[in-house]
């Protein structure tokens, strides 16, 4: 990437031209950090599998680098046939979970999906999430059409 | 009036007294919301896991009991939950033995005793699945005024469940003691929940009447 492209406008083509060598790069990119552009960052990313036949949850840091708002609208895995941005919601003593259709992302700011609150809802988890190990390439979908995919390491219930 | 029967009358108003002046007196040090006296006792029958043996309440006589009400196609609050009582048990050395958490499904429909074994035995031996039927799970509902809702759909996506977040903690003899609002919060008192679960599973002397209740 040089220094002369925009950085939207480098987001943009990588976020299309490039999703099959992201994915090999994945492979064995660490699951700490993954600056797909200059103007989102993922971090933190981590599926949470309980059991084969029930939903597992995703988390993530998702930074919005760049000087214009963006709104989350979407995300997809290959081991997930269905992936929707869920949030839990607590109020009364009731504790709900529902879909959302998008959340934003202000310049410079960033969204945390964490437990409580927003997860992403995979509602049928196969193929590799099963084993408990190694990452999943999430994609999540933006709004404007863009784009990023970060490798979320792949977890079970981690209690004592 | 003797000297001798003085000290045993007043011996004997001490004792009776015990139960709810030990749980009144020192109110304060209670981490969680404390409920004696005002949430009736535990009093249920269901299957539980492992194997779908029907139990009631007095199977949780001697020890202290949580009760949470949640359903296995939950994958944040639930295991958030769960996990944070873990933690919490974790910390409460060996005690522990004497600490069991009730795993209510309020989606029987779907929660069958093969998935709720699965899914508890994911946080720990301590974690006790129930599955009750219709009229088992009102009850017990209705006693504790636990709200929930299922919205059945072919879709799982839209397969809406709204459930308590709370846990009600019971004492070694059935008793209701404290309330845990919730503890999928952002800042759950994991430390507070184990040592208040501790001090519940020591004062046996003093729920000594309930646990006989229990028993009889
Ligand atoms: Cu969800």
């Amino acid at each position: 990437m040089t220094s002369s492209s925009h950085p939207e406008t480098a987001f943009r083509r990588m976020a299309g031209r490039a999703a099959s060598a992201l994915l090999v790069a994945l492979a064995v990119a660490p699951p700490a950090a993954w600056a797909a552009s200059p103007d989102v960052a993922v971090t933190g990313g981590r599926m949470q599998v309980l059991l084969p036949s029930r939903p597992a949850a995703g988390y993530f840091t998702l930074e919005n680098r760049g000087d214009t708002p963006l709104a989350l609208s979407g995300a997809s895995a290959p081991d997930c046939q269905s992936l929707m941005l869920h949030q839990s919601t607590e109020t009364g003593g009731m504790a709900r979970m529902a879909m959302v259709d998008s959340v934003p992302v202000p310049p410079h700011g960033s969204i945390r999906f964490s437990p409580g609150g927003y997860h992403l809802m995979c509602m049928q988890p196969t193929g590799i999430l099963l084993t408990h190990k190694g990452t999943e390439a999430v994609t999540l979908h933006f709004a404007d059409g863009g784009s990023v995919s970060a490798p979320f390491a792949i977890q079970g219930v981690g209690t004592r | 009036m003797t000297g001798a029967l003085h000290r045993r009358q007043a011996l004997g108003l001490l004792a009776a007294a015990l139960p709810l002046s030990a749980a009144r007196a020192d109110d304060g040090g209670w981490h969680d919301i404390d409920v004696t006296g005002t949430s009736p006792s535990l009093d249920f029958t269901m299957m539980a896991t492992p194997d779908g043996q029907t139990v009631f309440q007095n199977n949780y006589v001697g020890y202290v009991t949580m009760l949470y009400f949640g359903y296995t196609f939950c994958p944040d609050v639930c295991p958030l939950t769960m996990q944070n009582v873990a933690a919490a048990l974790a910390k409460t050395g060996k005690a522990v033995k004497d600490i069991r958490f009730l795993f209510v499904t309020v989606d029987p429909k779907r929660d069958t005793i093969p998935v709720l074994k699965a899914y508890v035995g994911l946080f720990g031996p301590e974690f006790v699945g129930l599955r009750g039927d219709a009229d088992q799970l009102a009850l017990l509902t209705k006693r504790f005024r636990v709200a929930y809702s299922v919205t059945p759909s072919p879709d799982p996506a839209k397969y809406e469940v709204i459930h308590g977040s709370a846990i009600y903690v019971f004492d070694r003899g059935l008793n209701a003691r404290l309330l845990v609002p919730s503890m999928a919060t952002k800042t759950p008192d994991i430390d507070g929940l184990a040592a208040d679960l501790v001090r519940l599973v020591n004062e046996r002397p003093s729920s000594w009447f309930g646990w006989l209740r229990g028993i009889v």
